[in-house]
């Protein structure tokens, strides 16, 4: 307990000094000789952006954050996936399959990121990653707090900072509700009459899956396509 | 003659930042990267003075969406492309599947090309239609000069989109018959391998998507060596 204290101090603390961050903390988490031998969590809460803490590999064609190999695509490969499994597959098929990758990519990229090491001290990764991590955010304040920065910051520096949208959780609501504000799917697939966020459907459940240490699932319950301010999924347990 | 011109001026400055790397990289890299410069220049003078495709790229952190030159992106875990193989491998015969593959990266990679092409935040005005015209696939094989300056400004181009972007390392051979383009490091053949074909179906539109896209004309590519197979590098001839 007392070392959430002290990092929702440190955190809280961080988030009240932008410039502190911003004019000292950062240009030394992005020193060459420092960077390379600090987690990305640390790298990210002094300050630097997504992009900066990618490992870039010219000579092989390689990128990668924290030991996750990653690639770029342009934005318009999400409707181009909806838009070919539409002509293949029905509707429901098509739904299964885009979540299914979705799920898949993203719960292997959690996996990875555990087993690399990178991401944060091997000491802290268990008060985020276990399977009753949710039971205590709602019943306890400090865990809560300390979730809410580490989740931020994941989110942050995977989705906000990879193009995919922003994202907000609501923990102690039952289900769980995650809110996306700008999505690709429902940008490129909207107006609609139903949800079309089937990819990032899976992206999330996949997320929780490996957070928990359990699967779960996620449906979309409303939809940016439909015409609501954002898209919010439920999850399962 | 205006053209030939034209391609020396740039050949030269080409060669020359090229033959001096530790001014780009101390002196002009800093420019490239400055607040106030920066977003007035384009992106392949960008690169040329040394900015890495990342310190490119604009990011609107609060609406979550990253960009290069007007072409909006999105980062994936590189296991969508086993993921991609796997879910279609599991639904369709072999040769659907890579039809499918194909034209996935066909589409995405013309839709890129163009909207890189129609921003007009990549290169100058003057600079696009010395690469981006109907006849530049014949006009390399007969002019030396041309193919050396095409090969130059695609070497930068896909030093910001594939080795920066994760897909490994693209060379051109555009004086050769047909035209081949040779990928390093593929990430399909790296998931999908070993195997006794080849695997890059997905890069193969991406490599005829390219080639479409510059020339005006609808062609296709085809993969006749993989490292999936055992070959050091994944080979690509383009068909006309």
């Amino acid at each position: 307990m007392l070392k959430v204290k002290l990092m929702v101090s440190l955190l809280d603390f961080l988030e009240r000094h932008p410039l502190l961050v911003r004019i000292f903390l950062r240009p030394i988490a992005n020193a060459p000789l420092i960077s390379g031998r600090l987690k990305v969590m640390f790298r990210a809460f002094m300050g630097s952006t997504a992009l900066e803490i990618h490992d870039v590999d010219v000579a092989n064609g390689r990128i990668g954050i924290g030991g996750v190999d990653e690639m770029l695509f342009g934005s318009e490969f999400i409707q181009i996936l909806h838009e070919t499994f539409a002509e293949l597959l029905d509707e429901e098929e098509k739904k299964r399959v885009l979540y299914d990758i979705g799920f898949k990519a993203c719960y292997y990229e959690g996996e990875e990121a555990l087993k690399k090491g990178r991401w944060a001290p091997k000491a802290l990764v268990p008060l985020i990653y276990n399977s009753e991590i949710v039971d205590k955010v709602r019943t306890d304040p400090l865990m809560a707090r300390f979730f809410e920065h580490i989740e931020r910051m994941v989110t942050r520096i995977i989705l906000n900072e990879g193009g995919w949208g922003h994202i907000d959780f609501d923990f102690k609501s039952k289900p769980i509700k995650v809110m996306l504000y700008n999505s690709q799917e429902a940008r490129y697939m909207g107006p609609s009459d139903k949800p079309v966020c089937q990819f990032f459907a899976g992206f999330i459940a996949g997320h929780a899956s490996s957070l928990f240490g359990e699967r779960v699932e996620a449906r979309e319950i409303s939809c940016r396509a439909m015409g609501e301010p954002c898209c919010t999924f439920e999850i399962d347990r | 003659m205006f053209k030939t011109i034209q391609l020396k001026t740039w050949l030269t400055a080409m060669e020359f930042l090229e033959n001096h790397p530790l001014l780009v990289r101390f002196f002009l890299r800093p420019i490239a990267k400055s607040p106030f410069l920066s977003r007035r220049l384009m992106v392949l003078f960008r690169a040329y003075m040394g900015a890495t495709a990342f310190e490119i790229h604009d990011v609107d952190l609060e609406q979550g969406r990253i960009g290069i030159g007007g072409v909006e992106e999105i980062v994936f875990g590189a296991k969508i492309i086993e993921q991609l193989h796997l879910v279609l491998g599991s639904r369709m015969d072999e040769e659907e599947k890579k039809e499918i593959l194909y034209e996935l990266g066909l589409n995405l990679c013309k839709w890129e090309v163009s909207t890189a092409l129609q921003g007009g935040k990549w290169a100058p005005g003057l600079l696009v239609p010395l690469i981006a015209n109907s006849t530049i696939l014949d006009d390399m094989k007969d002019d030396p000069l041309l193919a050396r300056f095409f090969v130059k400004v695609m070497d930068m181009v896909s030093r910001l989109i594939t080795d920066e972007g994760g897909w490994g390392h693209l060379e051109f051979e555009v004086q050769s018959e047909p035209l081949r383009v040779l990928l390093s490091n593929s990430q399909e053949a790296s998931w999908l391998g070993p195997s006794d074909k080849p695997v890059c179906h997905l890069y193969t539109g991406i490599v005829a998507g390219y080639a479409s896209a510059i020339s005006g004309e609808e062609l296709r590519a085809h993969e006749v060596e993989c490292k999936a197979m055992g070959a050091p590098k994944c080979v690509f001839e383009i068909d006309r």
